[in-house]
């Protein structure tokens, strides 16, 4: 099945511009199978140009991904199908199995989301929570092996975000997957990343990455967590920066 | 416990504003507001579809007519809606054929009455032309303009989970655009039914909208009124029916936004 040790994810000297709009800029990254790298940025940096390339839904205008397993993205909201049930959007990716073998990892799948006695349930008929887990369910699904996530909790309420952070780490402790979670949510990327990379202003280059080591899951008030978040918004400019590099976490500061 | 007087509300008015409307006929004919040979009463009516039954008059009108509609209707969504799919798919394509759909779509098919009884003579062939070409138009431009209009996210995720080709037509292109089908598909519907009335007045012997114009031609306004009343619930009552598709439980999300 997913067999990390073959994942890879790597992008080599990407760039690319819409017409006379530079987006992105001699990027360079890779990532370690397992791994979750969260992405940060300012609004309009390119993160989502970011990840259509990482797809393969967009061609970079100069240089190349390397990628080596199945890719599922994770949408912010209106990823599922609405005209399929939870247990037919989740299927989707079960198709290749036997009738057999799809109905028992649909029912592990609806088991560990939480969402028993809604697999006959239409996306319109749940909450926007419940949605968002029944999208992450589909894109856990079978064989994927690298999974995308655009901003996938960004639609929901703050605690439901909160919650489902919690869900995320749990689920991937369970099934474990390469992650690439864009987000503009500093808190989040500092609680969900083993690394960061803070994006500049368009054209977006990697203006620094750091490693969070702390285990997960973590509390928002961990000193690890705010430790992480002050780095971002120091580097984001929201914010001054006190001087204090706590040990918590190892730098790495790259300006490419 | 909040649906049944909503249910009860449903019912109740609508009868309210039919008995409202009968007795203002009634009250015309019974003073005498208009001559009688300019407006029939009740009564004569309600005679006139006595007669029109019992003579079998009617029920093959209705069955003639609704046969019509169908067989035309049918050819329609079954060449209309498969193109609009492949239309709507083919940027190029619905760019180079847009306004002349456009243009057929405005034209009245009552236009085409001479060249259907001359390509098709008499019987059900010019009504069934009629009917094809008053619906075609507007289901495939429907069709088209929806699958068009398809939120490029789904297109995404079929890509993501490998659907390619017949299984990415019939499991994401159909069902995403499954709702405005069968709402096209009533708009239509109402369009032929309009149609055939007009469409058997010539090149027809029998039809509902044959009734009305023999009743015209001998001077019976109370047989014609007996098949206005006809038109009309049979086109309410298949329009009913058609929205029985929109209780599908895998298109009610089309309609819940």
């Amino acid at each position: 099945m997913n067999d990390s040790k073959q994942t890879t994810l790597e992008a080599e000297k990407v760039s690319h511009n819409y017409g006379d709009i530079h987006v992105l800029e001699n990027l360079n990254f890779k990532v370690n199978p397992g791994e979750l790298v969260t992405i940060v940025g300012p609004s309009g940096c390119g993160k989502t140009t970011l990840l259509n390339i990482l797809s393969g839904h967009l061609r970079p205008v100069g240089g190349k991904v390397i990628s080596n397993g199945i890719i599922r993205t994770v949408y912010q909201q209106d990823g599922l199908f609405p005209w399929l049930t939870v247990g037919e959007n989740i299927s989707m990716g079960l198709r290749s199995m036997s009738e057999q073998e799809r109905q028992k990892e649909l029912d592990e799948l609806i088991k560990l989301i939480h969402l028993e006695g809604f697999k006959d349930h239409y996306p319109h008929e749940l909450s926007g929570g419940m949605r968002q887990r029944a999208e992450i369910a589909r894109a856990l699904a079978g064989e994927s092996d690298i999974l995308l996530m655009d901003e996938p909790f960004s639609a929901l309420d703050y605690q439901t975000r909160l919650r489902m952070r919690r869900e995320l780490v749990r689920l991937l402790a369970l099934r474990q997957r390469t992650v690439i979670f864009v987000t503009h949510d500093i808190e989040e990327a500092a609680q969900l990343a083993d690394r960061v990379f803070v994006l500049s202003k368009r054209p977006a280059t990697i203006s620094r990455e750091f490693i969070i080591r702390s285990p997960k899951p973590r509390n928002l008030t961990d000193n690890a967590v705010i430790a992480a978040m002050k780095a971002i918004l120091s580097q984001l400019g929201l914010q001054p920066w006190d001087g204090n590099t706590s040990h918590i976490f190892d730098e790495n500061s790259k300006t490419n | 416990m909040k649906q049944t007087p909503r249910k009860k509300a449903e019912i109740v008015l609508p009868m309210i504003v039919i008995l409202i409307f009968l007795l203002i006929w009634y009250s015309i004919t019974y003073f005498k507001l208009v001559p009688a040979y300019q407006m029939p009463g009740i009564a004569d009516v309600a005679k006139s579809f006595k007669e029109e039954v019992m003579a079998g008059r009617l029920a093959n009108d209705v069955i003639a007519s609704m046969w019509r509609v169908t067989v035309g209707f049918v050819i329609s969504a079954i060449l209309g809606i498969p193109a609009g799919l492949w239309l709507g798919q083919h940027t190029r394509l619905r760019y180079a054929l847009t306004p002349m759909f456009n243009f057929f779509r405005f034209l009245s098919p009552l236009a085409w009455i001479p060249f259907a009884i001359l390509w098709f003579h008499i019987g059900d062939k010019p009504a069934v032309f009629l009917i094809f070409m008053a619906t075609f138009f507007p289901l495939a431009m429907s069709t088209m303009t929806a699958v068009a209009s398809i939120p490029s996210i789904y297109f995404r995720v079929a890509k993501d989970y490998n659907y390619k080709g017949t299984e990415l037509l019939t499991k994401v292109t159909f069902p995403a655009v499954l709702p405005q089908i069968i709402t096209a598909m009533r708009v239509s519907y109402g369009i032929a039914w309009v149609v055939i009335v007009a469409a058997e007045m010539v090149g027809c012997q029998d039809g509902l909208g044959y009734g009305i114009w023999d009743a015209r031609n001998g001077l019976r306004l109370d047989t014609a009124v007996t098949y206005m009343v006809i038109i009309g619930v049979l086109g309410m009552l298949m329009d009913r029916l058609l929205s029985q598709l929109t209780k599908l439980r895998n298109v009610r999300w089309g309609y819940e936004r």
